[in-house]
């Protein structure tokens, strides 16, 4: 073990660590490394960590709430006690997912530290535009057509649809004017589209 | 498809795409430009999917003339390498569909179940020698063993998928003329089990419903042939009137060009999601694919065939009964 390696190893450097994990995580720019500060953290036995808020709610159904559950059922970080947490924001491994988001990132290094359940109940199958609420309606099981305008990024979709064949749940994507020509090829030419575009 | 079988699972090397490709590319050169492609064995999805795509990358990227080029494939799949070869042989030209279904699953037996050619193996050379005779040895290989090595890491998600949509070059497929008579106004309508859509009692009953539904609008044209070379059995759909099978009792070595030239004449096809269903795409047929266990499904694929769909401007939908209501509903 190199002299560097023993110093990382020692209790009082990885106690003075935990003291900065906040700095090391803004510095985090591999999953390793965010992994290697949730073990900081999981080391202290009296120290709880809570995790922030994600203000985007696609991304936060889809990448972060994910994450968290994984980070918290990877580390069992200590239960919570009368001591302050310690808070993991999102913003580190936001600038992670958005490596895969941008389609430079395999989506491994992301599958491995995600878990996505099912949200118990049954919702409805529907059509719905793309959305945090499609995600939703997947995650509680309901046959989902999602409607999918430009702006859409495709990594997304492509994770919906990893989580939705995980899951063995049903999730297809359309733009309006393909779902309108699927239904007219399928009903007929005088075939509507008929839903809530929910705007 | 078990893309966790030992001989699929390899760690990628950075640039080793580069270099495999790039040897493969040279042995072409090397032999005057020269090259057999194939043989495909496989299955239809990865073929269209895949297979030809990147070879239209391979040939325009590394400018290599399509004419001196022999494809090697089977049961009438000409029609789908058009600009990608001078020559097109078809095995069931050569190799009868008993021997050919046979050896192929005492293969897949083998090999523990792995159906992908990720290695020139004995039965490969026995195809080449019975369709080209051994001359083959003499020129360039483009098999498809190049394919699953190149990607087998995207389909693992252990690379992005752009490193296969940036190898991926998509030409408009033209249909081959029908050897049937075809209604004006069809839906084209081919189920079969697989894991993805098993062979329950409920499946049975949802291919008699969907293809009675359908079959109150249009004529529906069932693409079955008969023909079996691979592990997938037919569902059964009802007998009817406007339930049509024109093409039953073609022979196997015309089969895939019979079913493309329905295909690219209907106004849907509907079927079990994987080969024909991502066959219908290319030719801007609007597409719904049923699969009743998502988790059977590499979701890569899913995501390539939805792409494509894109790419040819063609709504693909894969859906289980449940969405499928909610298109009859919608």
């Amino acid at each position: 073990m190199t002299l560097l390696g023993a110093l990382r190893k020692h209790p009082r450097v990885r106690a003075l660590a935990r003291r900065h994990v906040g700095a090391l995580l803004a510095r985090a720019r591999t999953w390793a490394n965010v992994d290697s500060a949730l073990r900081l953290l999981a080391e202290d036995r009296n120290r709880p960590v809570a995790f922030g808020a994600c203000g985007d709610e696609l991304l936060d159904l889809l990448y972060w709430q994910p994450f968290v559950r994984w980070a918290q059922q990877t580390f069992g970080f200590a239960p919570d006690g009368a001591r302050e947490p310690v808070t993991v924001p999102p913003e580190p491994v936001l600038a992670l997912v958005d490596e895969y988001r941008s389609g430079e990132a395999a989506p491994r290094p992301l599958l491995k530290r995600t878990r996505h359940v099912p949200s118990g109940g049954r919702a409805e199958a529907a059509i719905v535009p793309w959305s945090a609420d499609a995600v939703r309606g997947v995650l509680g099981g309901a046959p989902t057509i999602a409607i999918v305008g430009e702006d859409a990024v495709e990594a997304d979709l492509d994770l919906a649809l990893r989580v939705a064949a995980d899951l063995g749940e049903s999730l297809t994507f359309l733009s309006e004017r393909h779902l309108t020509r699927l239904l007219q090829a399928l009903r007929g030419p005088g075939a509507e589209l008929q839903w809530d575009s929910g705007s | 498809m078990p893309t966790d079988h030992p001989e699929f699972v390899h760690p990628s090397q950075p640039g080793a795409a580069e270099r495999l490709i790039a040897e493969a590319v040279e042995s072409v050169r090397r032999a005057g430009g020269h090259a057999v492609v194939g043989p495909w064995l496989g299955e239809v999805g990865f073929e269209v999917l895949y297979w030809i795509p990147f070879l239209h990358w391979l040939f325009e990227r590394h400018e290599l003339d399509p004419q001196r080029v022999t494809v090697v494939s089977r049961g009438g799949a000409a029609s789908w390498y058009e600009g990608l070869c001078g020559r097109y042989v078809d095995v069931f030209d050569h190799v009868s569909p008993d021997d050919f279904r046979r050896q192929t699953l005492e293969l897949w037996a083998e090999t523990g179940g792995l159906q992908k050619q990720v290695a020139v193996r004995a039965w490969d050379e026995r195809v080449l020698d019975a369709t080209l005779g051994e001359g083959w040895r003499e020129g360039a290989l483009l098999h498809p063993q190049l394919l699953y090595r190149l990607f087998r890491n995207v389909w693992q998600g252990a690379l992005p998928i752009r490193d296969f949509l940036e190898r991926a070059v998509h030409r408009p497929w033209r249909p081959p003329d029908p050897t049937v008579d075809l209604p004006a106004d069809f839906t084209a309508v081919r189920f079969y089990f697989r894991d993805s859509f098993p062979d329950t009692p409920e499946n049975r009953q949802l291919v008699h419903d969907v293809v009675g539904r359908l079959a109150r609008r249009r004529p529906v044209v069932l693409l079955d042939t008969g023909v079996v070379v691979d592990e997938h059995v037919d569902a059964e759909p009802p007998p009817g009137e406007k339930i049509l099978r024109p093409l039953a009792g073609v022979d196997a070595a015309h089969n895939l060009a019979a079913q493309s030239a329905a295909v690219a004449r209907a106004q849907l096809f509907v079927g079990t999601y994987g080969g024909l269903a991502h066959l219908a795409p290319f030719y801007g047929v609007p597409t719904i694919g049923f699969a009743s266990d998502t988790r059977e499904i590499n979701p890569v694929h899913l995501t390539v065939a939805r792409r494509t769909a894109v790419v040819y401007d063609t709504p693909l939908a894969v859906v289980s009964a449940g969405a499928y209501d909610v298109l009859e509903a919608a």
